[in-house]
């Protein structure tokens, strides 16, 4: 038998631990634990999507971008402007020539169509 | 799997072995988290909020050391930060009356009596105390593992050991002395 004044070098208590085990079980402690493997599975699930959204948004930006461009490229009629349609090459050779001849409109105006 | 391997296809993005991860130590936390709170919905909470934040942080876990106080010690501050935002509930006051789910079918009256002894003696005990006594008597873990998880030193960990013990036993009715 040990002396209390000693318990602070003491091993574990098994009779009071086994109650406090008791005391702050339950039983739907299974299905808590299926439960709470379904909610960390959906949370990384979840947080691999943020990622993947965060990556998608640099990359909607630019085909928004391109597609203001090549739109206001047509609405202002370059496709009947004879050196537009002088353009060789590959469809990719043309939009690379596109970019560089068209004015891209400001940041402001890119943020403002954003923004809407 | 082991723990670490499990943490370590977790940190890939493996959600599969996070999931198991947690399973295999949820039940250890679901306690720990009501011995902090004593409000049993509370600390599922508490255990769901510190799985999420377990998921955000996996990248801070060490591999080589064991996954369970990595995961207890964020599961006691989900139980403090759920505590804070719910602040108007005060636990460590005694209840003036404490609820009584009724005696189940295979407790016999004294063991209900016990529990609900049990259930007034740990609500009297400061939060550290009960945590501390729960992680070193019921779980198993030792007094520097604990006073790693909570954050304070080893000598307070015995303290809060001692003094939790020598009220939980002075309600149950058992010895003092005791090895």
């Amino acid at each position: 038998m040990i002396h209390e004044t000693n318990e602070f070098f003491s091993g574990r208590d098994d009779a009071l631990g086994a109650e406090l085990r008791a005391h702050l079980t339950s039983p739907d402690d299974a299905g808590f634990a299926a439960r709470m493997r379904v909610v960390a599975t959906a949370a990384a699930r979840e947080s691999a999507w943020d990622v993947l959204t965060r990556w998608a948004a640099p990359g909607l930006a630019a085909a928004a971008l391109l597609i203001l461009v090549v739109g206001a490229w047509l609405g202002t009629g370059a496709g009947a402007d004879p050196e537009a349609t002088a353009i060789q090459g590959t469809p990719a050779d043309a939009l690379v020539e596109l970019a560089g001849d068209y004015a891209a409109p400001g940041g402001a105006v890119v943020l403002a169509s954003f923004a809407e | 799997m082991t723990d670490a391997e499990l943490a370590g296809r977790a940190a890939r993005g493996d959600g599969e072995a996070f999931g198991q991860l947690v399973e295999r130590h949820a039940l250890v936390a679901r306690r720990i988290a009501r011995a902090a709170l004593l409000d049993p919905h509370d600390a599922d909470d508490a255990v769901q909020d510190a799985t999420f934040s377990a998921w955000r942080h996996l990248d801070q876990y060490d591999g080589a050391r064991p996954f369970a106080p990595w995961f207890l010690r964020i599961v006691v501050n989900a139980a403090a930060d759920l505590r804070r935002r719910r602040g108007v509930r005060r636990v460590d006051q005694v209840p003036e009356a404490i609820p009584d789910p009724g005696p189940s079918p295979e407790l016999s009256t004294d063991r209900a009596l016990l529990r609900e002894r049990l259930d007034v003696a740990l609500r009297t005990l400061p939060e550290r105390h009960r945590i501390a006594v729960v992680m070193h008597d019921a779980e198993g873990f030792g007094h520097a593992e604990i006073a790693g998880m909570l954050g304070v030193p080893e000598g307070t960990i015995r303290s809060d050991v001692f003094h939790a013990r020598r009220a939980l036993r002075a309600v149950l009715g058992t010895s003092e002395e005791r090895t």
